[in-house]
């Protein structure tokens, strides 16, 4: 067993007693020990080590009787985000839900004031709330995961994400937006500023050429359908296994992303 | 020598380097997860007889470690919830994540 910290009954103690009973790390952030202190109790331990609350079946425990008292990230062993990281970024605005989905239970963040509806996606249609959100704490994975859920939801449900409005994206957000999920979610909402014309169209996708250094690759996943906007090189800078060569196709241009020399063959991609 | 394949499943590429799988990797896995999305929260999950490295623990790729080597020993699958199933056959493969190139190369994240 591991070592439990501090003297019995301090917070220290009960930290280090919740993490061993959850298999993680001690919370360790500031706002991490705040928020347990504040709702830790010793029979929302005693619930999780007998067992009861983890083998819950109900899929919408949005109200604390409905876990037994425990605090939903003792509860919530099925979050896409962890708790640490959930506790870490949390923003205010933000409740959680669960909702049953094909593949299981779900964790599904939500703007406060959100009705959800059973078996459903919840905030689907409340997507403005989740923009606003997003637009005030850009940064915040919660928001951001938030973001692609909803549209990820709308998309399924064969609706249209709708345009937020407001000037298109500069190749600079683009940039700084690393995330692939993100930045096609933004894109879809917002535009994007792109030359009139590729330079370059196949069958992957189609070569926007920016400068004379940066280019644009617009692919289509073969599995989702969902459009992608990469950077790519216009020449392939020449490194230690890679001779240097134009790009001047998005075929190459997107084997240089997967990192394949010409003499791989692409067996198969989904 | 094999010819040259590799697998694509997203933003994860399979390259297969050899056709004999590495025993001396000595960790044995039945389930491995590949990378997880950060903001979907699905993994690329591999299922099957596979063989790592004994640093690697539960992600194959986590944040910061963009390449790795496996070695499949029997044809072992690669699902996850948005894409169609690949099977790979036995062998050894480098594992690494797409790039980009944004004034310099750097892989993407999803």
């Amino acid at each position: 067993m591991r070592a439990l910290r501090g003297k019995p009954g301090t917070f220290a103690w009960w930290a280090s007693f919740v993490a061993h009973v959850r298999g993680n790390r001690p919370f360790c952030t500031p706002e991490a020990r705040r928020v347990l202190k504040h709702h830790l109790r010793a029979s929302a331990v005693q619930a999780v080590l007998k067992g009861r609350e983890w083998e819950s079946q109900d899929p919408y425990p949005t109200k604390s009787r409905h876990r037994g008292g425990l605090p939903w990230w003792l509860y919530a062993r099925s979050l896409s985000l962890g708790p640490h990281t959930i506790v870490r970024h949390w923003v205010p605005g933000v409740v959680v839900r669960w909702v049953q989905t094909e593949t299981g239970r779900r964790t599904l963040l939500v703007a406060k004031g959100t009705r959800t509806h059973r078996g459903c996606a919840a905030h689907m249609t409340r997507i403005e709330r989740i923009w606003a959100l997003y637009r005030r704490y850009p940064k915040s994975i919660i928001a951001q995961e938030m973001l692609v859920a909803c549209a990820n939801a709308l998309r399924r449900r064969g609706r249209v994400i709708p345009p937020m409005g407001g000037p298109p994206l500069s190749l600079q957000v683009l940039r700084d937006t690393r995330n692939l999920e993100l930045r096609r979610v933004l894109v879809e909402m917002q535009g994007v500023e792109l030359p009139k014309k590729p330079y370059a169209e196949d069958a992957v996708g189609k070569l926007y050429q920016i400068d004379g250094q940066q280019a644009l690759l617009e692919v289509k996943c073969p599995s989702t359908g969902r459009r992608y906007l990469l950077g790519v090189p216009v020449r392939a800078p020449r490194t230690w296994n890679e001779p240097g060569h134009v790009l001047d196709t998005p075929s190459k241009a997107q084997r240089w992303t997967l990192g394949l020399g010409e003499e791989v063959q692409l067996a198969a991609q989904t | 020598m094999a010819q040259r394949i590799a697998y694509r499943h997203g933003d994860i590429v399979f390259e297969r380097t050899l056709a004999e799988p590495d025993m001396s990797l000595s960790k044995a896995k039945q389930h491995l997860v590949i990378a997880k999305g950060e903001t979907t929260g699905h993994a690329h999950v591999l299922d099957g007889e596979i063989l790592v490295y004994n640093t690697v623990e539960e992600l194959l790729l986590p944040a910061g470690r963009e390449t790795s080597e496996i070695s499949v020993v029997e044809p072992s699958t690669l699902t996850h919830p948005e894409h169609k199933p690949i099977t790979l056959p036995p062998g050894r493969y480098t594992v690494r994540r797409q790039r980009e190139f944004w004034g310099e190369s750097r892989y993407v994240a999803d």
